[in-house]
């Protein structure tokens, strides 16, 4: 039913508005001075403060503020695009596995996992244009379906929850990255725990060099039409949805469910495997991290947001990461905490992943849609009663 | 009148979070100490307008008049509070505890901490004889017939206090055998000063039982009348809205070749209970094979081992020369030529959020033209869709409607869309008509004599003696996983009949029996 969409559609709207809101008060009070002022005066600073600081953070990616005047902001608008480049991509494998109704999500793992091993590839690997950049992602996505197919294959043939199972293959993933790292690739001329450099040969293109603007939006956009083809073009795809859907009714239609369990989950474990090292060929040019960067995370939230429609991930990683990069100026200029965006996210998957937020206003207009379709429709004859 | 007039609901509207509009604008006046009957076809929102009166549902608008007062039936605790009960048609008992136990449940005489078990029973016993129901209250609610059960529900009720009793479809899951005695015992009951609702789509037992009837169709209110003044034919024109011809007419049966085999066929339960004990009989090309019996005496167990759904323990099954391998696998079955239509569509039928068409290729998706080489092509998918609909007379806008969308009768009808025209010899059809309103079942039963006229073989399990005496042209009845009865002629029985072999009291010599 049409009201259904559109209502869904509001529900990601005002939840976006009160996050927004939630920040905005948050952010006023934080600004409200201690000094000893008029409270009216303490009132007009603080409003002042907060709308300085909210400037910056919902234009701040596109847009630099200068005494003379408002500029593009080249820097931010590199860094917002280069952001939402990974999460898309894991955004893509969780909408996979969540179109099945497994949850998996072991996405954080297999990203790290899969940039960790193919760092060896990057550095060793002759460094031929374009086909070692190629050979290192086949290995990410290799490494990222290989470990998925843990958590699959005991999903599948023992019945091991997923969820339990892949949550702590995580750990696993990020103690086997890391001693790999350290053990076999690290940069001893270093002053931190850091890999050795990559090849040059193996690195993205860049698009602008002083911001380091790689080519990985365009490998993410193509995934999501790639991931957009196969989920909704494709037979196999069908059948993941199906089992998704019903999973007695696919059984029953002939369709071997933990086949398409296993595979479903393999197959967003190759996905989610290149998120990560997509950046590290694009922006850092060296395995760095000594924190899991929570890109898997973020995949979760991008899917939820996204409906698990691979065409919708991109814009909901768009939005994520604008509102990111506009904390991290805010965070800049004012003396606002850029980690309050984690409690607008909070606030915004809260909202919208409650089904009984706004349930009532929904009821309402479907049943006044009804109650339109009762009076247009012919009347039930009345039979003769004595 | 207006005094002995225990309810009223007054312009019941509901309308479901799907758009669903099951009341509209619907009227109910109940007096005290009749037996009313709310007689509608499936759909006809009755069963919806009883959960509204008795807290489950919240009407969208309207108002309850009971015992004088304006009530607000926010929960059925508060239901229960103002005496009024509910008798479900899935009954609400604990299977593992006596009869007694699942009586006091909830209000249990205490004996310092523990329960005082014979006080009990005591009182269990006591009230079972006020009201004239006899139960048996030492024995665990899993060994006692489904009659039985049903009383004890309705003693349930009773000893919480409740004045008005709904039963929603009670004789649906009962013998003819069995239905007497419910009404026995519900005439018993307005004569102690009970008032009692009584839903149905069944006319015959209406003007056996009833006083009055309100009748409904398609979410509204026809008419109410009293029983005495109105005829059977009367009352289903007013159900059905116009004059219905259920008599399907068909040429005897011409059998050829036996295309599914069931030899020696043995399972047994997870709880332990052996529930088909070395079963044997085959289906012909051109006939259609019945399967009676009071429900849970092996039915569910058959056709979920021949549709290769749950492992048989020993025996063969062999359907078109092929014997099924001992590892489940439905999508073998299908190759070897079997439609299954299952008997909860809910479970196993259709994909909820799924489209109509995306429903019926469920199947057939991998072979020309749905899709080539792996890619699907959904306009023919959807054109597909469309023809289904037109052929098979679903009500809808068009086939990228949502399956949840759609009301019990078109769900239906997408299953067996889907069944029937996937091209198989064998039909499973287990319930194909349960709980879709009369068109629609009508419709299904002339399909599968269709498919019978085509010289399929078609096995049908159902609950509903009247279409199974109607539609098979064998039929066999289980009992406690054992065939009992074989009826070769089956124009020459009747429901009492069957009745007895269905509950065991009677039963067959393989002699009787003959060639199954």
């Amino acid at each position: 039913m049409k009201a259904d969409k559109r209502f869904t559609l509001y529900r990601i709207g005002i939840s976006v508005g009160i996050a927004l809101l939630i920040g905005y008060i948050i952010v006023f009070i934080a600004s409200f001075p201690s000094t000893d002022i008029a409270f009216m005066k303490k009132m007009k600073e603080a409003f002042d403060s907060a709308n300085e600081a909210y400037k910056y953070f919902l234009t701040g990616a596109l847009i630099r503020w200068r005494i003379t005047g408002a500029a593009f902001n080249q820097s931010g608008f590199i860094q917002w695009i280069n952001e939402a480049v990974p999460i898309i991509i894991t955004g893509l494998a969780v909408s996979m596995v969540f179109t099945a109704k497994q949850f998996n999500i072991g996405a954080e793992g297999q990203m790290f996992l899969g940039a960790a091993v193919a760092t060896a590839v990057a550095i060793y690997f002759p460094g031929i244009p374009f086909v070692s950049t190629v050979f290192v992602i086949i290995t990410a996505m290799a490494v990222g379906a290989g470990f998925a197919s843990i958590p699959g294959f005991m999903k599948a043939k023992l019945k091991a929850s997923e969820l339990v199972t892949s949550l702590m293959l995580n750990y696993v993933a990020f103690f086997m990255g890391l001693f790999i790292i350290k053990t076999f690739l690290r940069d001893t001329e270093a002053g931190s725990l850091v890999s050795l450099e990559f090849q040059q040969q193996a690195m993205l293109p860049l698009l602008n060099e002083r911001y380091r603007w790689h080519i990985g939006i365009f490998f993410a956009l193509g995934m999501t039409v790639l991931v957009w083809f196969i989920m909704k073009k494709t037979t196999w795809g069908y059948k993941v949805k199906l089992i998704g859907d019903n999973m007695k009714f696919a059984e029953y239609s002939g369709i071997n469910s933990s086949k398409m369990i296993f595979q479903v989950q393999v197959a967003a474990g190759a996905v989610a495997g290149s998120a990560g090292i997509i950046e590290l060929l694009g922006y850092h040019g060296r395995f760095l991290w000594l924190y899991s960067p929570g890109y898997g995370w973020d995949g979760i939230i991008i899917a939820t947001l996204a409906r698990n429609n691979p065409l919708f991930v991109p814009l909901a990683a768009l939005f994520l990461s604008y509102i990111r990069v506009g904390a991290k100026i805010m965070g800049r200029y004012t003396n606002i905490a850029p980690e309050i965006v984690a409690i607008l996210q909070a606030v915004i998957i809260l909202l919208v992943t409650a089904e009984a937020f706004l349930a009532k206003w929904k009821q309402r207009s479907i049943n006044k849609e009804a109650t339109q379709n009762e009076i247009n429709a012919m009347p039930v004859q009345v039979g003769d009663t004595k | 009148m207006a005094e002995n007039c225990i309810l009223e609901m007054n312009n019941i509207w509901k309308i479901y979070p799907n758009g669903v509009v099951a009341n509209k604008d619907m009227n109910l006046k109940v007096n005290k100490g009749e037996i009313h009957a709310l007689l509608g076809e499936n759909g006809a929102g009755k069963s919806t307008l009883m959960k509204i009166l008795f807290g489950i549902e919240q009407p969208t608008k309207g108002e309850i008049i009971y015992e004088g007062q304006k009530v607000d039936i926010s929960s059925p605790n508060k239901a229960i509070e103002y005496g009024i009960g509910m008798v479900h048609q899935h009954f609400m008992l604990v299977p593992s505890l006596t009869v007694a136990e699942n009586i006091i449940l909830g209000m249990e005489p205490k004996k310092g901490l523990s329960i005082n078990i014979d006080e009990a029973y005591r009182f269990v016993q006591e009230q079972s004889d006020l009201f004239g129901l006899p139960v048996p209250s030492k024995e665990k609610v899993k060994d006692i017939s489904v009659g039985m059960k049903q009383r004890v529900e309705i003693i349930k009720t009773l000893v919480r206090g409740a004045n008005l009793i709904i039963l929603d479809e009670p004789t649906a899951v009962l013998t003819p055998q069995e239905t007497v005695d419910l009404f026995k015992a519900l005439k018993n009951l307005t004569e102690k000063g009970k008032t009692i609702i009584f839903i149905t789509h069944k006319l015959n037992e209406v003007k056996e039982i009833a006083d009055r009837i309100t009748v409904t169709r398609r979410g509204k209110v026809v008419g109410t009348a009293d029983v005495k003044d109105i005829t059977e034919i009367e009352m289903s024109k007013m159900m059905v809205g116009r004059d219905v011809d259920i008599r399907i007419e068909k040429e005897p049966a011409l059998t050829g070749e036996k295309l599914m085999e069931i030899n020696d066929l043995e399972y047994t339960r997870a709880d332990g209970v052996k529930s088909l004990k070395g079963l044997s009989f085959s289906v012909r090309e051109g006939e259609i094979l019945g399967v009676a019996g009071v429900e849970g005496n092996g039915q569910t167990e058959l056709v979920q081992i021949i549709t290769g759904i749950i492992p048989r323990e020993s025996g063969q099954v062999i359907l078109n020369q092929i014997e099924l391998p001992l590892k489940t696998d439905p999508g073998f079955c299908r190759n070897a030529g079997l439609s299954h239509i299952p008997s909860d569509r809910m479970e196993r039928g259709v994909a909820p959020d799924s489209t109509i068409a995306e429903n019926i290729i469920s199947d057939r998706f991998k072979k020309i033209p749905f899709s080539k080489k792996g890619v699907i092509k959904w306009k023919q998918v959807y054109g597909f869709g469309e023809d289904m609909i037109k052929e098979f007379d679903i009500r809808t806008d068009n086939a990228k409607t949502e399956i949840k969308m759609l009301s019990g009768g078109n769900i239906q009808k997408v299953v067996v869309a889907r069944e029937f025209t996937a091209h198989s010899k064998i039909t499973i059809a287990d319930q194909p008509t349960r709980g879709i309103d009369i068109a629609a079942a009508d419709f299904i039963r002339r399909r599968l004599v269709k498919e019978r006229e085509n010289n399929l073989a078609v096995l049908l399990v159902s609950a509903d003696l009247t279409e199974l005496l109607e539609v098979a042209d064998r039929i066999i009845v289980l009992y406690k996983g054992e065939i009992v009865a074989h009826f070769k002629h089956v124009k020459q029985i009747n429901e009492t009949v069957l009745g007895e072999y269905m509950l065991g009291i009677k039963r067959m010599t393989s002699e009787e029996m003959g060639d199954l």
